[in-house]
């Protein structure tokens, strides 16, 4: 009860707030019938119009003028075609020769690679196999390519999990995991730096919910098993604890990327994923777009396009 | 109160005038500035409480958007968040590069700056509404980094809790849990007498 009355109070502080600057639906007079139980706090928020102007300020003029100059001016001088490359792509030029010299000394490891492809978790191979996929990351050429790659890796491990999980090899089980976890992370810190630099991001946002929802399954599979109990982390014992936690984890990068289907990831980029394509790798070996689970989103996604330059 | 309609500039702007902005066209950026150089000014200064500074922060969302204009889609309210969202990482570098601002008293260029932006000229009137407004803005430094963030993008930058949510990277429930945290303070702070000094 009381934690709905904190709800209520919650929303109706913020359908206040969003009536005061405009960007609401109905007015404060209005909320008052909507929100009978929350009238004294909503009379705060009017209260708060009065002195309102406080928060209202301008660019003094003669400051104005020399801005919307120089801004005038730049606008002239910057061709359509020029595109600022980010900081880390110049970076990458730079890096990338000595990337391909560590493909060259790979390469002459190439028949022990090709046959790690194959191996599974606990197989001699296997620290191969990851280690090759970690050289691939590093010679990724940009953000999105890197993302990609996290992504493909990361639905490997998932499916190897899946292996792990049914023959119950604990130890494998964590290592996997971990390395999922690892791959996942570096999925978001791309996809985020993507976004932050203007990129569109609906797609590789949506893939990266689609394996996120997939781990979430297994997880919660592996702790219906282990009998643990949501919501009572402090009493289960360390496996639940640890399965538990990563099942919030996992949610909470969920609610940051909750994928395509979203409002803004349907409509404002224009931009539509594949979300009943499978993934598969493309020539270059790179996942094109990954299973998409079952998701009903809550909250809208990122806006493409939104990010700093 | 009128609500539906924000109280800022990006009502007035055409949705025209984003594709010509895209296009380069000067013009275009002029009337963008002119929408929203206000919203943002207010937002860097009560955050770096110095004009001149405020002023160079607010100049530089504009010319880093120029640059990354075509990569933008949406109209005019989407537009801007994304310049607040560039706001925000411009800002950001800047405490990297010179520290926050340890507030210890309100400035009188600050209640004139606020005083010139609300029309306040009247002598008579002038040192009441000081008064008020140096308490207000005292209760708004008293609060958590994040909540004076949550507050200022709110009421100056006129965002939503989703918008909000977005440009911080937090949850919009997390948000809204924020502003209530903020707002009780505030509410608690303003409703107490002023001290005496």
């Amino acid at each position: 009860m009381s934690a709905m009355k904190d709800r209520e109070e919650l929303e109706a502080l913020d359908q206040a707030l969003d009536a005061l600057v405009g960007r609401g639906p109905r007015s404060l007079e209005e909320l008052l019938v909507t929100f009978p139980n929350q009238s004294e706090l909503v009379r705060q928020v009017q209260s708060v119009e009065k002195t309102y102007a406080v928060f209202a300020t301008s660019v003094l003029p003669e400051t104005k003028a020399k801005h919307v100059a120089a801004l005038m001016e730049a606008a002239r001088n910057t061709s359509p075609q020029i595109v600022v490359l980010p900081a880390k792509s110049r970076l990458r030029r730079v890096l990338r020769p000595i990337a391909v010299l560590a493909i060259v000394a790979s390469l002459a490891l190439m028949p022990t690679v090709a046959l790690a492809q194959t191996s599974q978790p606990g197989e001699a191979l296997y620290g191969t196999k990851l280690a090759f996929e970690n050289l691939q990351v590093l010679v990724a050429t940009d953000s999105e390519d890197d993302a990609r790659l996290h992504l493909l890796f990361a639905s490997r491990r998932l499916e190897e999990l899946s292996v792990v999980v049914a023959e119950g090899r604990s130890d494998e089980i964590r290592h996997v995991m971990s390395n999922f976890h690892s791959h996942a992370a570096g999925a978001e810190g791309e996809i985020d730096e993507l976004a932050a630099a203007g990129e569109a991001v609906s797609e590789l946002s949506a893939d990266l919910a689609a394996v996120l929802r997939k781990h979430v399954i297994v997880l919660k599979g592996l702790a219906d098993n282990a009998e643990c109990v949501e919501g009572d982390e402090e009493a289960g014992d360390s496996q639940c604890k640890g399965l538990l936690h990563a099942i919030e984890n996992s949610s909470k990068v969920l609610d940051r990327h909750p994928g395509l289907g979203s409002e803004d990831a349907r409509g404002k980029s224009g931009e539509h994923g594949r979300p009943d394509e499978p993934g598969k790798p493309t020539d270059t070996g790179k996942p094109t777009g990954l299973p998409s689970q079952d998701s009903t989103p809550t909250e809208p996604g990122p806006p493409a396009g939104a990010g700093r330059p | 109160m009128k609500a539906d309609q924000p109280k800022d500039g990006s009502s007035s702007l055409a949705e025209h005038a984003i594709e010509r902005a895209q296009k380069r066209d000067p013009h275009a950026w002029a009337e963008v500035y002119e929408a929203f150089s206000g919203q943002l000014y207010g937002y860097f200064l009560h955050q770096v409480r110095d004009r001149e500074t405020a002023e160079d922060l607010t100049s530089g969302v504009f010319l880093e958007a120029l640059q990354a204009i075509t990569r933008f889609t949406g109209g005019p309210v989407e537009l801007r968040a994304w310049l607040f969202q560039i706001g925000r990482h411009n800002l950001i570098d800047h405490f990297r590069k010179n520290g926050r601002v340890q507030v210890t008293s309100i400035n009188e260029v600050e209640v004139g700056e606020l005083n010139r932006a609300g029309g306040t000229h009247d002598p008579e009137d002038s040192a009441m509404v000081n008064l008020d407004r140096a308490r207000i803005l005292k209760a708004i430094d008293s609060l958590s980094s994040d909540q004076k963030e949550v507050v200022l993008l709110r009421l100056n930058g006129g965002l939503t809790s989703p918008e909000i949510a977005r440009i911080v990277g937090k949850t919009p429930g997390a948000v809204k849990a924020l502003q209530h945290r903020a707002f009780s303070s505030l509410s608690r702070i303003l409703s107490a007498p002023p001290a005496l000094s």
